[in-house]
């Protein structure tokens, strides 16, 4: 349970958001943190010799991103009750010093039963929707 | 390719029990960036299963009668339902079962949903993956 209480939040609240410029190295520290050692997402040329513009992010990776801005809001890893993402657009992260920018929001959109909260998650890069309907469920005090 | 739909409601139990230890926990947080305190008090990031949902999905997957191509697939979806945090020192097993097959406009998909247990035979969570092998037409 978080210490957010359920009466002091509206909805249409926006959470803090986040923003991660994803670099080549990110993906290669995911990799050996998840064991996901999928080539596309390391290997320049097999990712295009599979038709890709050039390796991408695993999509758990721009899961986990999106998930920080509820955790990071609640302080409480008790409060979630479900997290579940559809994956619509690859974040392609070529290899250059800039990397590839996504901003992560989240929006309370609806108060529940028994102080649970409906929180939907966005991730944009350059206005492209890297993710489709996302949604954590929290529990409140 | 069309996937086997004799594959379907097939379930894997995990042969082995993962101990979850802090190297994990601590790897898998800092590769996504999440600070949080419950990492320093030893428990695991909200996706952390996935990191052994995946290998207990291979047993299923990589079945050469199933006509999963691997050359061509993607993450559709993933969702957690969570029971319990998952936390340094836990032994979980996982039961994996395929829930859906189906083909849809000339794409694979394929969803498998793990249900973690602890030690205890307490419930820890339910993992749904939904994969998808792009067609080629």
């Amino acid at each position: 349970m978080s210490n957010i209480r359920f009466e002091d939040v509206e909805v249409g609240f926006e959470l803090p958001k986040l923003t991660h410029t994803y670099k080549r190295q990110d993906l290669v520290d995911y990799a050996n943190a998840s064991g996901d050692k999928n080539r596309i997402h390391l290997d320049e040329d097999f990712a295009k010799s599979v038709g890709l513009p050039d390796v991408i992010a695993h999509g758990m990776l721009t899961m986990a991103l999106a998930g920080n801005v509820v955790t990071n809001w609640l302080q409480d890893i008790n409060a979630i009750k479900s997290f579940s993402v559809k994956f619509s657009s690859p974040v392609v992260v070529p290899n250059n010093s800039e990397g590839t920018l996504v901003e992560f929001t989240g929006k309370i959109e609806e108060k529940m039963d028994n102080k649970q909260i409906k929180i939907g998650l966005e991730a944009r890069s350059q206005g492209i929707k890297v993710l489709g309907r996302s949604v954590v469920v929290a529990q409140l005090s | 390719m069309a996937l086997n739909q004799a594959f379907l409601n097939r379930s894997y139990p995990s042969k082995e029990t993962y101990k979850v230890t802090k190297d994990q926990i601590d790897d898998f947080a800092k590769s996504i960036g999440d600070s949080n305190f419950y990492v320093s008090d030893g428990f695991a990031s909200p996706t952390f299963l996935i990191s052994i949902q995946m290998g207990a999905m291979q047993v299923a997957l990589f079945d050469p009668e199933l006509g999963l191509d691997w050359n061509k697939v993607v993450h559709g979806e993933q969702s957690f339902e969570y029971k319990k945090p998952v936390q340094v020192g836990d032994e979980l097993s996982f039961i994996s079962t395929i829930e859906d097959i189906k083909t849809k406009v000339g794409n694979d998909f394929i969803t498998i949903r793990s249900d973690v247990k602890d030690s205890n035979k307490i419930d820890v969570a339910t993992l749904r993956a939904t994969l998808i092998a792009r067609g080629t037409g």
